[in-house]
């Protein structure tokens, strides 16, 4: 074995990877030149120094103040139950269902249909204007909670396929009475 | 979910990004920073993290900071290279129970390889402070540092035989 052959199995034979025989080379080389002798005993001398470093504790504030830094991530329950549909198909299929539901009831109960009038009963001006108030405050309840849906169904809770049409149907029924009648 | 698998992790690692941290730039301060930025960007990246990369993911990061906090030590500090740290820092590494002969040894033993440690290249003295410090594995050092094992082995063997030099050296200049 020569000197440089030495020096470059140094590595591996001082982490012992090396097998029986080379292990047996090395020793043998170290035996007989005094140079590489030396330098075995200060490698491996240098080695336990850098061993005896202890490894530093961490300061507990350290990460207290990055775990305090960071925001909460317990999500809502509504984005809770939308994970926990969304793997399924049954969930947008029922969705899908009731808002068709909806959809048809809107269509068969709409506004523009000739209301049925009793004349018999009479209402103050101030009764009227009190209902439409009531009724106006009703639908922007419902649009707001239809516009939830969207935002949920654009999360991918729902195909957007299935559900956009719908969703435009709904608009297109509640236009005259979410602008106060008008067209 | 996000968080108490970053509260977990964050709290497993912190000691080994301290420590790197700590070892590479020498300054207890710095090294509190530094993991600090360490852990937020952990927490920013920990969703896109594969669970088994996590460690050399971190000390990745940290050698990067590292290198970043020493070239703005470099540009802003060219006279009072780790004054503090030679001194108070180094009295926190020795055993308090040990005898004060003992101790005036090692204390003089430690500083010398600390100084020494610091003027290593940036590669070889990260990868001596892994492997040789933090004892951590070839694996995991060559795939914190993005280099073959054989490498990490190249390094290392460059790292200790300058250490090795410098600190015979210093010995020598002390006699």
């Amino acid at each position: 074995m020569t000197c440089k052959q030495f020096d470059t199995m140094l590595v591996d034979f001082v982490d012992g990877n090396l097998s029986q025989k080379q292990k047996k080379e090395m020793r043998a080389h170290a035996e007989t030149c005094p140079t590489c002798k030396a330098i075995l005993a200060d490698y491996q001398n240098m080695i336990g120094k850098l061993n005896d470093m202890p490894v530093q504790k961490c300061p507990d504030f350290v990460v207290d103040t990055v775990l305090d830094a960071v925001p909460d991530t317990r999500k809502s329950f509504i984005r809770t139950l939308s994970e926990r549909f969304s793997a399924g198909m049954a969930w947008k299929v029922s969705f899908a269902a009731a808002l068709a539901i909806l959809v048809v009831s809107i269509v068969l109960f709409h506004p523009s249909q000739p209301p049925v009038i009793d004349v018999n009963q009479q209402y103050t001006e101030e009764e009227i204007a009190q209902a439409t108030r009531d009724v106006k405050l009703a639908f922007g309840y419902f649009n707001h909670y239809a516009k939830k849906a969207e935002k949920a169904i654009e999360e991918q809770v729902l195909a957007k396929g299935v559900v956009e049409p719908v969703s435009s149907t709904i608009k297109i029924a509640f236009k005259p009475i979410l602008n106060g009648g008008s067209k | 979910m996000k968080k108490t698998h970053f509260k977990k992790t964050a709290l497993k690692y912190k000691d080994l990004v301290y420590s790197q941290a700590y070892y590479f730039i020498n300054n207890r301060e710095d090294a509190e920073d530094i993991t600090q930025e360490v852990m937020m960007k952990l927490w920013r990246q920990i969703e896109n993290i594969e669970r088994s990369y996590v460690k050399a993911w971190l000390l990745r990061v940290t050698r990067n900071l590292c290198i970043d906090y020493s070239r703005r030590r470099r540009d802003y500090s060219l006279d009072d290279q780790n004054m503090e740290s030679d001194g108070v820092q180094i009295a926190e590494l020795i055993d308090p129970q040990a005898n004060p002969e003992k101790e005036a040894i090692n204390r003089d033993s430690l500083e010398n390889v600390l100084k020494i440690l610091n003027q290593l290249p940036e590669k070889m003295r990260n990868i001596v402070i892994m492997r040789d410090i933090q004892d951590l594995t070839y694996n995991l050092i060559a795939e914190a540092m993005d280099l073959p094992i054989n490498s990490v082995k190249v390094y290392l063997h460059r790292g200790r035989k300058y250490l090795m030099k410098k600190y015979s050296d210093i010995e020598n200049q002390s006699e």
